[in-house]
């Protein structure tokens, strides 16, 4: 499998207790904003900074910061399918792509650089 | 890889063993003969005052600290370090052979 361009950002941490999925995004976006294709995944509780209220994550008060330029830039977000029902978060005005261990595991495997916070 | 570019990020705080890592993985890559350019981030800022690092930078390591990232986390400007955006952080994982990321 031929290596893509792209940076991956992957995202595990629980925004509910680290302000590290937080501070992925905003790295995410710097990056973003430079040369790089990027593209994110989310992972177990991670999908909640999507989530309509985001109040009771951590740092979520600067997700309006850096949020609404992906949503601008019709930013594609991957979420872990299982993850994604489980929180039953159906709404959300960001682009949202449901996908499985294994399609993560080749975006992985495409990527040139990969991050995981 | 003999003369190439190493980028490291290291984004966890100086208790957690990543920093161990990022040292001896620019120890070895200076020995080598290769550039290394370690950028600190988030949590990794709070790494700037350790020893090591201050003697790697004599051996020629490049360091780089995110400036949003020191001012959160109360680390005042030191001249060790280049207080930078990600702009550079992007610059640095186009240009180095190869990145790592420390998280």
């Amino acid at each position: 499998m031929g290596k893509g361009n792209f940076i991956l950002v992957l995202i595990k941490s629980n925004p509910l207790k680290n302000h590290r999925p937080v501070e992925a995004i905003r790295i995410a976006l710097g990056l973003a904003s430079g040369e790089h294709p990027v593209q994110i995944v989310l992972m177990d509780q991670a999908p909640l900074l999507l989530a309509q209220e985001s109040e009771d994550l951590v740092d979520g008060e600067l997700l309006p910061k850096f949020l609404p330029t992906f949503k601008e830039w019709g930013q594609t977000f991957y979420v872990e399918e299982e993850s994604w029902k489980a929180l039953k978060l159906d709404k959300t005005e960001y682009q949202v792509v449901p996908i499985s261990m294994s399609q993560i595991a080749k975006l992985l495997q495409q990527a040139s650089r990969f991050m995981i916070f | 890889m003999n003369g190439k570019k190493l980028g490291v990020l290291l984004s966890t705080p100086p208790e957690h063993a990543n920093l161990n890592t990022a040292v001896q993985l620019s120890t070895t890559a200076l020995a080598s003969g290769h550039e290394v350019y370690l950028y600190l981030i988030d949590e990794g800022t709070k790494n700037l005052s350790d020893a090591r690092l201050k003697e790697l930078k004599v051996q020629g390591l490049k360091l780089f600290i995110c400036a949003y990232g020191a001012q959160r986390h109360g680390i005042e400007p030191d001249d060790q370090a280049v207080f930078c955006g990600l702009v550079v952080l992007s610059d640095l994982i186009k240009g180095c052979d190869q990145f790592i990321s420390l998280n």
